[in-house]
């Protein structure tokens, strides 16, 4: 497959490739290139270049049609909706915008009465409420990129089972979320509910730092 | 956004579905890609009772890791040149796959790593592989974790898990 001699790809045994700055041919990338890859390369450079006046790619040809961006409020989690807004954007997707709000605290139980923190009614009001708060705000910055966002929110003691069903529920293709949201005691780490997701999903996950 | 992708590519069929999906990604965001294959180092040579046994002479260890990345990463640049991308390919020798991808990520300015949940390593395919998991551990950069699609695989996860009883 490679001829002998010059075009012998090198090893770079460990070393870096001399890349010092700007896009090069892989031969001068330092990276090896087998003399039929660099034919077919060249041969598609040429069409491709007759090809650039008009945009190669159609309508509904996207790699990701619905994006699932998993928030919490969190700063770490900002990044992930920013992320998500101009990937969305590029790709011409849509965007489901997603929070886990806590589930109801279970009443307690103490010699024979009941203590209840709130009624269960007036719990998922108020989550919803909260839940309003920060999706809102993506909504807005996603309006504001002109992409297309849909909110939803659910109550769930574990967040990254929410996120699935989210994900699955409105049919998304990709789950975009931070590395770790609030409780982010390790931030060298990941987050217990990032990698739950990653170690759940059936989907893509884009882990954003 | 994201201008010059880097995919890892183990030669495993997760990992070339990961590529498939740099190579989908690269194409509708107009990004290069850049495809890494990590080989291992060369072993170094035992010492037995005074006496060297070189493992494997140094050229013969870098014509096969060489010959190895070709049959990896070929197929998968010719796909992507086929799809209009700008691809190059690399090979890295590392003993450490997610230290040369990583190495790697940053010196090419790259601004998202592409790889499969899991790559060669099958033992605890039901989570993360090693590597995947010391990436995310360890870069800045967004990583996109492609996993296996449901019904491929012998991998059986849960559907769910049982909620916890309060």
């Amino acid at each position: 497959m490679v001829a002998a001699g010059e075009d012998q790809p090198k090893l770079a045994g460990g070393r870096s490739p001399r890349l010092a700055g700007g896009w090069r041919s892989p031969k001068l990338a330092g990276g090896w290139c087998s003399p039929r890859l660099e034919q077919i390369m060249n041969r598609l450079r040429a069409a491709s270049a007759a090809l650039s006046s008009s945009d190669p790619r159609k309508k509904g040809d996207t790699v990701y049609k619905n994006l699932l961006v998993a928030t919490d409020g969190s700063r770490q989690s900002d990044k992930a909706v920013a992320h998500s807004i101009v990937l969305a954007r590029r790709l011409g997707a849509r965007l489901t915008a997603f929070y886990a709000a806590p589930d109801y605290p279970e009443p307690m139980y103490s010699e024979g009465i009941i203590y209840e923190m709130m009624p269960r009614k007036d719990y998922a009001i108020a989550a919803g409420a909260d839940a309003e708060k920060v999706l809102a705000k993506v909504a807005k910055r996603a309006a504001t990129a002109k992409v297309d966002c849909t909110t939803r929110h659910a109550l769930s003691h574990l967040p990254w089972e929410a996120i699935l069903a989210a994900a699955k529920k409105n049919k998304c293709d990709a789950i975009v979320m931070g590395s770790h949201g609030r409780s982010s005691l390790a931030a060298l780490l990941l987050g217990s509910e990032t990698q739950k997701v990653l170690a759940h999903s059936r989907l893509p996950v884009i882990v954003v730092r | 956004m994201y201008r010059h992708l880097l995919g890892a590519a183990d030669g495993s069929e997760l990992s070339n579905l990961a590529v498939e999906h740099a190579i989908d990604l690269a194409r509708a965001l107009r990004a290069k890609l850049t495809l890494l294959h990590v080989a291992g180092q060369y072993p170094p040579p035992m010492l037995v009772d005074g006496t060297v046994f070189p493992t494997l002479p140094q050229d013969e260890h870098d014509a096969t890791a060489v010959k190895q990345t070709q049959a990896i990463l070929e197929p998968l640049v010719a796909r992507a040149v086929e799809a209009g991308v700008e691809c190059i390919a690399l090979h890295e020798s590392d003993s450490a796959a997610w230290h040369a991808i990583i190495g790697t990520a940053e010196r090419l300015h790259c601004d998202l790593i592409i790889m499969g949940s899991h790559g060669r390593g099958g033992l605890a395919a039901l989570i993360m592989g090693s590597q995947t998991q010391k990436v995310l551990h360890h870069t800045n950069l967004p990583v996109l974790v492609v996993r296996r699609p449901r019904g491929s695989g012998s991998a059986a996860v849960p559907k769910s898990v049982p909620k916890p009883v309060p």
